[in-house]
């Protein structure tokens, strides 16, 4: 349903490189159930409803999750205890946050 | 940002010949994060890691050891033993009388994760004594469940006391691949889900370890003397 703008929640755009970085394999879907049983555990459901995250992009090695604008903080918590994606050892790092989409976007093209 | 200026460090980190991984690929990938140094504590029956292996660019690489002793009087001798070969020396903690032992020590830079509530008299010495309680950030990642639950509670535990007695605190990885090093920003993170303050967490990763490898210097002399160099 649509909103007005100024009534949609503020939100913040987190883009994240992922290690191993040749991970072809992982597919978007692969990291949404890990990052819910991640949140799961560790918020539990009131607080990852808090959070609100969602996966907007990923594409085996970068991508971009959106949260509310307030809880970055443990949404990067939930971010860093992933650590193996389908039985393999994987982790994840936080390269920049912004208010944007297209914000987040520049960070990739940054320096590694 | 008060965090693009610091400088960071993890000060537990185990690599080959104990782990998989070298000290150069952890570097690398240390390095990546953002981190100024590490240092390489591999668990005693294993050699310190060759003094000054820092040919990496970009971050120092500082030889360590982390003592796994089986009463106090063990941890003595292998305190006398290691002690000048290394600059940071931490303690395997878990046993109620080796924690106690390692915070009684002066020549102790880090008691590594604890494993229990510690009291308000190791905290004392752990104030005096300038040694760091390490809070083990591998398990909050690893672990899922009670176990996790039971950790952050100590750590909770740990946090207060410390702040009351004014103990230094240090937050590390505990890492045994390059899968379990966190960026310093993630590291922040996960103190935060035990309550530490951002100042606390950054002082954690940077000023507290700052403080051990100036305290390994050859400059040093005493708590708050130093030979001062020009340049």
């Amino acid at each position: 349903m649509r909103l007005l703008p100024s009534l949609r929640g503020r939100k913040r755009y987190l883009a994240f490189r992922m290690l191993p970085d040749d991970a072809d394999a992982l597919s978007r879907r692969d990291l949404t159930l890990e990052l819910d049983r991640s949140s799961q555990s560790l918020l539990g459901d009131a607080g990852s409803s808090e959070c609100d995250f969602r996966v907007l992009s990923f594409d085996g090695t970068e991508g971009i999750v959106s949260c509310v604008h307030r809880e970055t903080t443990r949404t990067r918590a939930v971010l860093a205890t992933i650590y193996e994606i389908r039985d393999r050892r994987a982790s994840i790092r936080v390269i920049g946050v912004s208010g944007t989409v297209k914000g987040a976007k520049r960070f990739f093209s940054e320096k590694r | 940002m008060m965090i693009r200026t610091r400088k960071f460090y993890d000060f537990s980190i185990h690599t080959a010949p104990e782990c998989s991984d070298s000290p150069e690929a952890m570097a690398g990938i240390a390095s990546g994060y953002g981190y100024a140094g590490i240092a390489i504590t591999n668990h005693t029956p294993h050699q310190p890691q060759k003094p000054e292996l820092t040919d990496h660019p970009g971050i120092a690489v500082y030889s360590g050891i982390e003592i796994v002793a089986k009463n106090p009087h063990h941890l003595m001798q292998m305190i006398r033993k290691h002690r000048a070969k290394v600059r940071v020396l931490s303690v395997h903690g878990g046993n109620e009388k080796i924690n106690r032992a390692a915070l009684e020590s002066r020549a102790v830079d880090i008691l590594s994760h604890p494993d229990e509530r510690l009291n308000h008299v190791l905290m004392r010495f752990a104030s005096e004594n300038r040694v760091a309680i390490e809070f083990n950030l591998d398990s909050i990642i690893r672990m899922r469940g009670r176990a996790r639950v039971r950790a952050l509670t100590n750590f909770r535990h740990n946090l207060k006391l410390a702040r009351k007695y004014g103990a230094p605190m240090i937050l590390a990885s505990n890492a045994q691949s390059i899968y379990d090093l966190r960026a310093p920003a993630e590291m922040i993170a996960l103190g935060a889900i035990f309550g530490m303050a951002e100042d606390e967490a950054i002082a954690a990763i940077s000023t507290v370890p700052e403080e051990i490898i100036r305290r390994g210097s050859e400059n040093w002399i005493m708590e708050g003397v130093w030979v001062v160099t020009e340049d």
